[in-house]
């Protein structure tokens, strides 16, 4: 196997609040082979969008390290920072925070190209937003609209454009499309797993919609309370779960048919807290239907049971 | 037919600006027997909250108008109803849940002052004990420890929050409960233990309820009817058995539940809907849906497909029944 | 939005600058155009005074023969109790009414938008220390301090700029604060750093076209107040000195003579009026017209 494009190693954030150290991603560790996706699912509150973030740089991280194409660019100065900015990019999940209401569709895709400067001259930037349009999907007409004259789908568009105006390897994709109806969702996937064939580019798609996630990514990782629980190839993990967070999560999801109706589902108890200042052992225990007194005592390993599906659990161990 | 608790006939809903009239409701027809839940599936913009807020007649003041159309909500006509006997109404016989429950509960009342408000609005208990002691088993029953009365909002977490909202709008056991988007803020595992909760609560109450979603999964797992909008027309209604199965079905349905990624099998590519919802100010003639069909025939764009029915599954599209051809408007 | 539609129908469409974009929705706004107009009339005024009226003898020149004459064809507005023309004293008094409402304004916008964006912005210490200065400037009266401001610096129409300025900059650098910080966690400004934009661009560019709303409003409903505010140091004798006009000094010096000569305090009046309105007109119409959501 090729060296991976993007990899963490003991990925640590925390964040200093007044109630104490938020936990917010706890030593986490991924690996995505270029040109493939990688989902991060997990519930509100369990460091999913964090974690993006801090792969980004967008926050620092307060330990561990992010290789990129074998790099460590958690080391990396302003300036080479800079240039890394070019080869990733993000997209949002809110279409209506994440683009600048006074700024047109052009000023908006044009702006990284504009700070970035990889093309000058006033044309040449024109023509670029026009293919960038072009590519995903927009028509020229709305060059010179606001965000708030067009609609979430369409919006959704712009962010990706944005995102692709300087050729970027690197993708993370937080939350793309929760904000958008069905049908235009699928739109959107289309697009992005289209975009990715044409162009090898290599996603971390992190979301709360296991359906989404399923569809888009090669492998998957599941996220409690700042840790990865499960990770393994994407059709391992809904066949194969192994993880009781990951089965409660799966159990959970309302399937769209009748054949699953009324059958007991397995609803698990409480709610998600926060990670402030955890207690050691494994987060899920108080939540956990299989809880027992080990897995409040120590930490676990994230275990390789099978090639390439990794477990934090005591049932595995 | 003494079941029947709610009967909308033919209701028209617009809302009118400043600068443009907004066709949000046209024409549709809706009926619901005690006891039973009906999805109200569509995307953003399908009339399905506004529909809801017509039958609280809570549309927005001088905006929003009811054009035409009845309403009979257990047997009286809301649309003719006076302001004094919609504030009876509400509450007492028809209550809804909104889909942010971080927004709609007051952040400077205690949670037990505002269920036990509900109560003391409708004169339900005469004394402060008595007011008291329901609250505790309002509480009991939507899962809390009764002794968190004494809490405010913010000291729950969103998915407890959603349950204190359940339990304000079920205080006074209403006939009728309108959900719009009850669980779309909450997460999958909080989202199962609530739509638990509600159906629970709906069974014992012996409560009608409309669900209004945009989950096709929510649906099937909780409703017995189904009633699917577009550009505030309903498309097709039926049981949950005929929508979920059965082989014929409007093409928007078809292209709505082609939308969703399928857990069970692997595909490269979805199959959305081309193109996007029209718009409520300018909607297109005939088939509201014929921009966007794969079927589109040449009525379809000058006609409005009536109603085909079959066992009480009503599709309307062309595409269904012969009368159609020959039908006027 | 219909135009819009009309606009993209040719092949090719033209990009619209954003100076032209605002224009174009400002003029749309009858009672803004009503305040510019106004406005540019009173600038007008002010330019072309030395044109048509002498400083030092219809302004400044006393005619004790002619003290406190009623408005008549001679005197539009009267004279005063030293004889002077009203109208010339209120004509050249725009020079330095104008210009102080303006240049303090002004001033205190700039330095204050600063102070205020980068306290928004950066938060922690910076904003800490910032805003402690503030509240320093914010807990003593406006007009102590700009007497204080005055009397350090002795009196004269540079120093009294000064000291209106400063005595402005907490307010101004308090609203954009609080409106720098809500705009700060915006995903756009996130979306901004991905692409490695620098600071001080993401600060002018992103956040402060954002931030310009409640600023404009603050800034022309200042403009009053300050004109005011000189005529009091004025009055007690540390503004503006004694013979050149100015309508703020005007209208205080009309006060003993209020009960038989009302004119004397009226004019003045008139005229701060119309350029508060005409500005506040323009701030309203200018902050609608920065923000694209306000299409009618």
């Amino acid at each position: 196997m090729s060296k991976p494009l993007i990899e963490t190693r003991h990925l640590k954030k925390y964040f200093d609040t007044p109630g104490g150290l938020l936990h917010a991603v706890d030593d986490v560790n991924i690996t995505i082979p270029r040109g493939k996706t990688l989902g991060v699912v997990g519930e509100s509150g369990c460091g999913k969008s964090t974690f993006g973030r801090v792969v980004l740089r967008l926050l620092e991280a307060t330990s561990g390290e992010v290789l990129y194409d074998g790099e460590n660019i958690l080391n990396y100065s302003k300036e080479q920072m800079l240039k890394m900015r070019q080869k990733m990019q993000i997209i949002f999940q809110d279409p209506y925070a994440s683009l600048n209401p006074r700024m047109t569709v052009s000023e908006i895709i044009a702006e990284p190209i504009r700070v970035c400067k990889t093309i000058t001259g006033k044309q040449e930037i024109l023509d670029k937003v026009d293919e960038l349009m072009e590519i995903v999907g927009l028509a020229e007409r709305f060059v010179n609209t606001y965000p708030h004259e067009l609609d979430g789908g369409r919006r959704q568009r712009i962010g990706i454009a944005r995102a692709l105006a300087l050729n970027p390897e690197f993708i993370v994709c937080d939350e793309p499309v929760s904000a958008l109806d069905v049908s235009i969702q699928a739109q959107v996937l289309n697009l992005l797993m289209d975009l990715q064939e044409e162009r090898g580019l290599t996603y971390m798609f992190v979301t709360h919609n296991l359906s989404v996630v399923k569809h888009i990514s090669d492998e998957i990782a599941v996220m409690y309370l700042g840790q990865c629980v499960e990770r393994c190839s994407s059709d391992e993990l809904f066949e194969n779960p192994l993880h009781p967070y990951t089965k409660a999560l799966l159990s959970a999801i309302p399937e769209p048919t009748l054949e699953s109706r009324g059958k007991k589902q397995e609803i698990i108890r409480g709610e998600v807290t926060s990670p402030i200042n955890p207690k050691p052992g494994c987060r899920f225990a108080a939540r956990c239907p299989y809880a027992k007194a080990e897995c409040r005592e120590r930490d676990l390993e994230f275990k390789e049971v099978s090639p390439g599906h990794f477990v934090a659990c005591v049932l595995c161990q | 037919m003494d079941e029947r608790l709610l009967e909308i006939k033919d209701l028209y809903v617009e809302y009118i600006t400043d600068d443009a009239q907004v066709f949000a409701v046209n024409g549709i027809d809706l009926s619901l027997n005690k006891g039973e839940t009906l999805g109200l599936v569509g995307e953003t913009g399908a009339g399905k909250t506004t529909t809801a807020l017509s039958i609280m007649r809570l549309l927005p003041e001088k905006v929003g108008l009811i054009r035409k159309g009845t309403i009979l909500l257990d047997g009286r006509n809301v649309t003719e109803a006076t302001e004094a006997d919609m504030r009876l109404l509400r509450g007492e016989t028809v209550s809804m849940i909104f889909q942010d429950p971080m927004t709609s509960l007051n952040p400077v009342l205690t949670v037990g002052d505002q269920i036990a408000e509900v109560l003391e609005l409708h004169k339900k208990f005469k004394t402060k004990p008595e007011v008291e002691a329901r609250v505790d088993e309002i509480l009991k029953m939507v899962g809390l420890p009764p002794e968190r009365k004494h809490d405010y909002p913010h000291q729950f977490s969103g998915g407890m929050k959603q349950r204190i909202v359940i339990a304000i709008a079920l205080a006074c056991e209403p006939l009728l409960l309108l959900a719009d988007e009850p669980t779309t803020a909450l997460d999958v595992t909080i989202q199962a233990q609530v739509l638990a909760l509600m159906n629970e609560l709906k069974k014992n109450l012996n409560t009608a309820m409309i669900l209004i979603t945009h989950d096709l999964g929510v649906v099937a797992q909780t409703c017995d009817k189904v009633a699917i909008m577009y550009a505030g027309e309903i498309i097709e209604t039926g049981t949950v058995e005929q929508i979920f199965s059965g082989d014929r079905h409007h093409p928007y349905t078809v292209g709505l539940f082609q939308s969703i990624p399928d857990l069970k099998k692997k595909t490269r590519r979805l199959h959305p809907i081309d193109g996007l919802m029209p718009d409520p100010t300018d909607l297109p003639s005939g088939c509201k849906f014929h921009t966007r069909c794969p079927h589109c025939m040449e009525t379809c764009k000058t006609m409005n497909p009536q109603p085909y029915e079959e066992d009480g599954h009503m599709i309307r599209c062309h595409l269904y029944g012969q009368g159609s051809q020959a039908a006027t408007d | 939005m219909a135009e819009m539609v009309k606009t993209g129908a040719k092949k090719k469409v033209k990009k619209r600058s954003q100076l032209k974009s605002i224009w174009f929705r400002f003029k749309k706004n009858k009672l803004a155009m009503f305040g510019l107009i106004l406005f540019l009339m009173l600038v007008l005024m002010a330019l072309s005074a030395g044109l048509f009226l002498d400083y030092d003898t219809d302004v400044i020149g006393q005619q004790m023969k002619q003290r406190l004459q009623f408005p008549s064809p001679e005197h539009w507005f009267g004279t005063d109790q030293y004889g002077r023309d009203v109208f010339a004293r209120i004509v050249w008094g725009s020079r330095i009414s104008l210009s102080v409402g303006l240049f303090t304004v002004g001033i205190a916008m700039t330095i204050g938008g600063a102070i205020g964006a980068l306290s928004g912005y950066y938060g922690g210490k910076v904003d800490m220390v910032l805003m402690r200065i503030m509240d320093v400037f914010l807990a003593l009266p406006g007009t102590i301090l700009a007497v204080a401001i005055v009397g350090a610096l002795g009196p004269g129409l540079v120093n009294v700029l000064m000291a209106m300025s400063i005595c402005r900059i907490p307010q101004f650098a308090r609203i954009v604060r609080s409106s720098v910080m809500s705009l700060r966690g915006q995903e756009f400004i996130e979306a901004a750093r991905a692409c490695g934009t620098k600071d001080a661009r993401i600060i002018l560019r992103h956040i402060m076209p954002n931030a310009i709303g409640p600023l404009v409003v603050q800034a022309t409903l200042n403009m009053a107040t300050t004109i005011l505010g000189v005529a009091g140091l004025s009055f007690i004798g540390l503004g503006i000195e004694a013979p050149i006009p100015e309508w703020g000094s005007m209208l205080s010096e009309a006060r003993d003579q209020m009960r038989y000569y009302p004119y004397l305090m009226i004019f003045p009046g008139i005229f701060i009026m119309l350029s508060v309105l005409s500005l506040n007109l323009i701030g309203d119409g200018l902050r609608d017209a920065l923000d694209p959501r306000m299409k009618n």
